[in-house]
């Protein structure tokens, strides 16, 4: 945000082209330089210096939040992905926490593997009809480090837990329905924690994201807040 | 998005010790830049480590960063979540499974001892500490009443 450019931060145009001539474009280069240096080059006084820096700092400086404003976004946006399991989204007042971490760990054949593809189920069936002619329906991405991903699994859940979509003696297109589940999950195998890091760092930087990772019902919302980053500077 | 399982793709790093804490902390801010930029969940499986009790109190390896270790009834181990405790930091929520028995059908009855699954929230920033029954069925996990 520091970035951005001197004439879109409220300066006046000819004093921002005076300072061009001195490399100073950016609010950052504003703030670091000496005042005495900016009264010399744009012949200003000492006030309007500070007037200047005060009214550059007011346009870049975050907006703090408050509590008030948490609980009424919390009420508005969903925060949560549910897990396919009732009393456990009750537990955990929602379910899996977006925008954080979830660790689940138990020793070899307790069901960490039949719980995460609970959660991929879950979360790629939709509460109520599903349309397919949508562009925005959510995707999983799965990294798979022990190299034992199975879609039938995947299938035999699905087809269980959401028989009214899945299940061919509900629905005549249930086939497609599974087809187009599958379609959305993107399966990635690893071997190395760097490797899968890069792999991460590389989702973050290129437009395979928006298309990639979709949030049900918001995918806008990434597009915008990678672009409200790139409006910031702007 | 879904890593099954990020223990294994730590322990194939072969880190020193030295290198752990590091390398843990690059892992989750990564993860968790991710996971804020796309507003995305992120499920890690983990597995666990045994604890070994010495009559040595100094090394001893039960740390207080846990809590209560986790008592396999199958095997007859304590086992605590592998990773250690920066990852134990690192993560927002944990969910624990273990092993432990239920008896089904009574004593008198010549009831039929069952090993019951356990899920349990050990670490959640809203969540209280709760655990639920559960078994593995057609329709993935199903917590019992």
């Amino acid at each position: 945000m520091a970035n951005k450019p001197l004439t879109r931060s409220g300066i006046d145009a000819s004093i921002c082209s005076l300072l061009a001539n001195i490399g100073i474009s950016t609010v950052r280069d504003l703030l670091n330089t000496s005042p005495l240096l900016i009264m010399l080059h744009a012949d200003v006084s000492l006030e309007e210096v500070n007037q200047m820096m005060k009214c550059v700092s007011e346009k870049i400086v975050p907006q703090p939040s408050t509590a008030l404003s948490y609980l009424q976004e919390r009420s508005t946006m969903e925060k949560y992905i549910s897990t396919g399991i009732q009393s456990l989204d009750e537990g955990l007042k929602g379910g899996l926490l977006l925008g954080t971490i979830t660790d689940i760990c138990g020793a070899a054949g307790l069901g960490k593997t039949q719980f995460c593809i609970s959660c991929l189920v879950q979360a790629l069936t939709p509460n109520t009809t599903i349309d397919m002619s949508q562009s925005n329906l959510p995707s999983v991405v799965y990294i798979d480090a022990e190299l034992k991903f199975d879609p039938t699994r995947i299938i035999e859940i699905a087809t269980n837990l959401y028989p009214q979509f899945y299940s061919s003696r509900y629905r005549a297109d249930a086939p497609h329905l599974l087809d187009h589940m599958l379609s959305r999950i993107k399966v990635r195998h690893v071997t190395t924690c760097s490797l899968n890091c890069h792999y991460c760092m590389k989702i973050d930087q290129t437009t395979e994201k928006h298309r990639g990772i979709n949030y049900r019902n918001q995918p806008i919302r990434i597009h915008h807040h990678l672009r409200s980053c790139q409006f910031s500077d702007y | 998005m879904i890593i099954d399982s990020i223990a294994t793709l730590i322990r194939k790093e072969q880190l020193v010790e030295k290198e752990k804490e590091t390398f843990f902390l690059q892992q989750a801010t990564a993860l968790k830049h991710l996971a804020e930029l796309c507003n995305c969940a992120i499920l890690a499986t983990n597995q666990v480590m045994p604890v070994i009790h010495t009559s040595n109190p100094y090394t001893d390896q039960h740390p207080e960063w846990l809590g209560d270790s986790i008592y396999d009834v199958i095997t007859g181990m304590e086992y605590l979540p592998a990773l250690g405790p920066t990852w134990h930091h690192c993560v927002t929520t944990r969910l624990i499974m273990s092993s432990g028995t239920n008896s089904v059908g009574g004593a008198g009855v010549g009831g039929d001892q069952r090993f019951l699954r356990t899920l349990t929230i050990g670490k959640s920033p809203i969540a209280p500490k709760r655990s639920y029954g559960y078994q593995i069925t057609a329709q993935g996990i199903t917590v019992l009443e």
